[in-house]
Formats: structure tokens, sequence, C-alpha cells
């Protein structure tokens, strides 16, 4: 049979081959009648029931399967949550109805939320409410019997029901719905799972299932080449994330000693795996595109500032490199970027910021004054001449003044640009940047002349080892040793081991990778300089 | 009854999330006093004890916190609860 192939979002990294398991829960159904004075016992033995499942759940040994279970446990004793439902029922309706009105009140105040944080409660009392609904309707709608390393596909999990499954034998998560935000996604990363979300209706209901975690892709019956492909990924996998602590103590080093800084790329805060914050060198390469796209609103300056401020706590000291808004091209933004023929070759990235100066003055206040709190670097996207830098540097040198005109000093981060477009790249030292990032998905893409999206014939032109992209990435370097400027990479190709080992050839010493990419990068890294690789300055 | 009232500023980078909130009515909970949580300047006191209360003030960093206890042990009470949000929320009871 040929494999069938489901791409969705990547979740939580790894990768597994094993039997499918597909379960559909029934959803909560509708709600009981009413059964007299029979309900308020009833609502009371549920709640017991649900908080005995809750304190079973959470004891697995992981503190965080515990603390995302404990809210729920506290939300059920608190005499304030008993107190409301029962007063609905003293309008006499039933427990159900009772239960499911006070939660979804709580439910939708914290999904108004803003900051992600507050939103994720607002899914743990969902879970509560199926949980308790369940309960009251006698479903106790067990997890379904796993065999040895299943890959699990459902449409949606809640933390309780993802908890409920065996996790001895768990080999993945693969949910047709489902967000990389949520808490199931945080708890997969935590426990090493692989996991992939948003991959749309899987009609299967056995057989075998590949589950790639970093690339967000499910095979079904997946052919033998894609098997043995997988079964090796997953070996070297697992023997890089066991070396990654030993190999991130005191920095990051080739095997002759030479430090390498490996910072990560960061899409989503609320998606960033802990593990990946602690042993990188710091935020490469902060897409703030999250705060924009897919919002019903533009983010104003204070919510800006209190995630840029949030997250230079969660990097604890170390450096985070701002992106500022990179929009345009394959990223629209309605209402605000606008319809172009060749959009990569259009009003995008600084662009944009410089046509549309009030939203890009926006975000660098916001960036100012959240670099109080710690190392945060400015980087500007598209760069293409110094003159677009300097207006930069000129917007900020005025935002700072009004700052502290208005009795809020801040002081002046680095200011730094991307370097992807090809004549940025030919004419480097005419540009005062205080760092040059190589963006290699768009340099290549614009070396190359084919499109980042492009497919078949096309697509194989978007090659990263190209002599030319290797060429100017070579320069690139050279200018900012000549010139002092620190020069880092946060494409795709310092994340793909071959492209890395000619990264470190040509004397790159700072790349930014994707979370999932960091344990590889150091792996290589680690062997570079072992044997004779030659070519090196 | 004499009341007890201390300030402290909530300084945890993420603010008053889920965990640290059950740590701190987990801990209100221990002494018989009335323990009232009010974020300065103008919120309104609820009870610290009642998850439901605390997460609902959806507290962020910076805020400054008023407790206020009133009956046995309130002393003891609002000392302790301060301690917790001075500490970050790091060791407070576990479980």
């Amino acid at each position: 049979m040929a494999e069938r192939r489901h791409a969705g979002r990547p979740a939580a990294p790894g990768v597994v081959v094993g039997p499918l398991v597909v379960w559909r829960p029934a959803n909560a159904g509708k709600a009981a009648r009413a059964e007299g004075g029979g309900e308020v016992r009833r609502l009371a033995a549920a709640c017991a029931a649900v908080r005995r499942d809750l304190l079973v759940l959470g004891d697995q040994g992981d503190r965080l399967a515990a603390e995302v279970l404990e809210f729920q446990r506290e939300f059920l004793a608190d005499p304030e949550f008993l107190g409301a439902v029962e007063e609905a029922m003293g309008r006499g309706v039933s427990a159900a109805v009772a239960v499911r009105e006070v939660l979804d009140g709580h439910i939708a105040q914290f999904r108004a939320e803003e900051d992600e944080y507050f939103r994720a409660r607002g899914e743990d009392l969902a879970d509560l409410r199926d949980h308790l609904l369940a309960t009251l309707d006698g479903r106790r709608d067990p997890p379904p019997a796993l065999p040895e390393g299943a890959v699990v596909v459902a449409s949606e999990l809640t933390p309780s029901r993802f908890l409920a499954l065996d996790r001895r034998r768990l080999g993945g998560v693969a949910l047709e719905g489902g967000s990389v935000s949520g808490h199931v996604a945080m708890l997969a990363r935590a426990r090493g799972l692989p996991m992939v979300v948003g991959l749309g209706r899987v009609a299967a209901a056995a057989g075998e299932a590949a589950l790639d975690g970093d690339e967000g892709l499910l095979v079904l019956d997946p052919s033998p080449r894609t098997r043995a492909r997988m079964a090796a990924r997953r070996r070297s996998l697992e023997e890089e994330r066991r070396s990654l602590p030993a190999r991130s103590a005191g920095g990051y080093r080739t095997a002759d000693g030479e430090r390498v800084e490996i910072r990560i790329n960061v899409e989503d805060p609320a998606a960033l795996d802990e593990e990946a914050v602690r042993f990188a060198d710091g935020a490469g390469l902060v897409r703030t595109e999250f705060l924009f796209l897919g919002r019903p609103e533009l983010p104003d300056e204070e919510r800006q500032y209190r995630t840029y401020r949030d997250l230079l706590a969660r990097f604890a000291g170390k450096p985070v490199r701002l992106r500022t808004l990179d929009i345009g091209g394959d990223k629209p933004l309605p209402g605000i970027t606008e319809e172009e023929a060749n959009p990569f070759l259009g009003l995008r990235g600084i662009r944009l910021g410089l046509a549309r100066p009030r939203l890009l003055e926006t975000q660098l206040r916001a960036m100012l004054r959240a670099a109080r709190h710690g190392p945060l670097e400015i980087m500007l996207p598209m760069v293409t001449l110094p003159a677009e830098l300097e207006a930069v540097r000129a917007m900020l040198g005025r935002l700072r003044e009004e700052l502290a005109s208005g009795g809020e000093p801040v002081p002046l981060p680095p200011l730094g640009m991307m370097v992807e477009v090809p004549a940025a790249a030919l004419d480097l030292e005419r540009f005062s940047a205080d760092f040059f990032s190589i963006g290699s998905n768009d340099l290549v893409q614009y070396v190359m002349a084919a499109a980042r999206d492009a497919a078949g014939p096309v697509a194989e032109l978007l090659d990263p080892l190209h002599p030319a992209v290797l060429r100017l990435v070579a320069e690139v370097v050279q200018v900012g040793a000549r010139r002092n400027v620190p020069v880092s990479l946060c494409g795709e190709m310092a994340g793909d081991p071959a492209a890395l080992e000619r990264l470190l050839a040509l004397g790159l010493r700072s790349i930014s990778v994707a979370p999932s990419a960091l344990a590889r990068a150091a792996a290589v890294i680690g062997r570079f300089g072992a044997e004779d690789h030659g070519g090196r300055s | 009854m004499t009341v007890v009232r201390a300030t402290v500023s909530l300084t945890a980078p993420v603010g008053l999330h889920a965990r640290p909130a059950v740590k701190l009515t987990r801990l209100a909970k221990r002494f018989p006093a009335r323990v009232r949580l009010r974020p300065l300047p103008d919120g309104d006191p609820v009870d610290a004890k009642s998850i439901v209360r605390v997460m609902g003030l959806k507290l962020r960093t910076g805020t400054t916190l008023e407790f206020e206890a009133e009956g046995e042990r309130a002393a003891e009470a609002v000392e302790a609860l301060c301690a917790l949000v001075a500490a970050n929320f790091e060791d407070g009871e576990h479980g």
C-alpha cells in the first residue's frame, strides 16, 4: 500500500514509528434533566470523583503534569465555585446545566485575555468542564488500550485526557486540530514525546504510522524506506539530546575547542521549549510577527512591551534579538500590506516599516522600553540600502529622547540587520550595523531567483550550498571579521548538518536555529575540526 | 479584633499565573484567619483562599499587592504570604 502523508504543524520534536490508534472520545452530551433533590448529591459525588481522577492523573512522576492539573483541583475545591453552581441549581436547572453555565462564564473571561498564560487557563477550565459533565453523565470515557509505541490520533486532546493515556506505551500524538501552545503540547515537549497538530481530518482506523515532530508530518502506512529513515533519525536524535547538557556546559565548542554561539529562533514564545531556552546561548531571531498575525487587532505598545520584557525574563540574562515586523512577501497582514504581483520583491520588511512609520515606531518604542530589563538587540529585516538602517537609527534616537524627556530613560540597544538581499551582502562595508545576521532562506531565494514557496523544478534551485550563496556568506563573514562586527546566520541552513559544516568551514562562529535543531547543531559543532576539514579561514 | 496589613511587590516574571496562584491560596488556607488580597492602588479586596477570586484578579508583574488578615494568627498569615510573593513563589508549599 502506498504511504499517505498528512502535513501539520510541529508541536513537540522527535520522530516515532508505531501502531496507529485513533481515539475519538464522545463529546459531552446534552445536559441530563434535573433529578429533583438528588442533584446536589450527584454534583458532590461527581466533584469528588473528578478530584480523585485529577490526583491520580497528576501523580505520574513529572512535575509539569501535577502542575497542569493542580489548578483544576484547586478550582474544584473552591467554595466560590461550588457556591455558584449550587446557586444556579437553586433556580431549578440540573447540575450539568449549572456546571456548564458557571464554567463557561469563567472560560469566556480567560479566553478574552490577551496574555497567553491566562488564555491557557480557559483551556484548563474547559477540560474541567468536560470532565465534570462526562462524570455527571455517567460516561467515564476510558482511554484506549495502547500497544507499545502507539501513535495516537485524535481531533483534540484535553490535558486530562492526554494524561490518561498510558505513558509507557505512548509513542507520539497527532492531532487533527489542537494548538502548539496548549498544555498538551507543553506536556509532550517536557516528556520528549513527538507531537504534531493541525493535521486536518485523518481518515484511518488502524495500521502503522510514522510521526515526525520536527517537520510536522504524519505518514500513514509508511514505506520501508520511510520507516528505516525515521528509525535512524530517532536513534541519532536521542543520542544528540542526551549529550546536549554536557555540550552546553562551558559553552558550545568545536572539537578543537573554538567557541561557537548557538542561539534559537523564536516563532511564538508560547510554544517555546523550556529545555531549548535553558541550553541556548540566547534568542537569535524573534519573529515578532506572532504578535500581529491571526489577531483581531494590532498589538498596542504596552502589549508589545510586556511580551518583549517577559521574553527577556525567560532568557534570564541571555541576549534576545528581536526582529522588527517582517510582513509582506509570503506573510500578508490584512489592512497593512498591499496586494502585489511580486510580493517577495515588493513592500516588505523594513521597506514597509519605513513606509508606515507609525507601526514601526510603536514597535521600536516598546523594544526600547523593554531594553531596560535585559540584553535586548534590535534587528531589521530586508535591509537593502545603508539609508534604511540610518533612518531607523535616527528614529530610535528620537524615540529615546522622547522617552527620556517623559521621565523614562532607556538604554540604546544594539541595532543590527538581516543580510538577505544580495545588494546588501555585496556592499556590506557601507552599512554601519552593530551586528549582521545572514537570513539564509531569503538570501538563497534572491540569489537563485527561485521563490521560497516554489514547487517542482524551481524548488530544486533553492540550494543553500550553491557556490554563489556560499561565496556571499564567506564575504559577509570576512567583512564582519575585518570590521569587528559580529556575524551570525539565522536561516534553516544552520539547522542542516551538511550545510552547518560548510558554514563552520567558512569561519562562521554564531548561528541561530529552530529549537528542535539545537541538539543536532551542538553535535555537529562538537564533531567539527576533529578531522581535517580544510578550507577554513 | 486587630487587622494586620502588609504590602509586597509582585516581581515573578509572568505575573500571578496558575501555579503561583495555587501556592498562594493553599498557603492562605493553612491559617484560620480571614485573609484578603488587594491589588494596589485601586483594586477590590478578594478572599485569598479562593483560587476563583485570586485568578480572577489576573495580576501582572509589577503590581503591588496588599494582604490583610483578621483573626487567629493573622500576623503570621500576612508575613508568610508576603514572603511567598517576595520569593517569587519559589519556596512555598509543594504538592
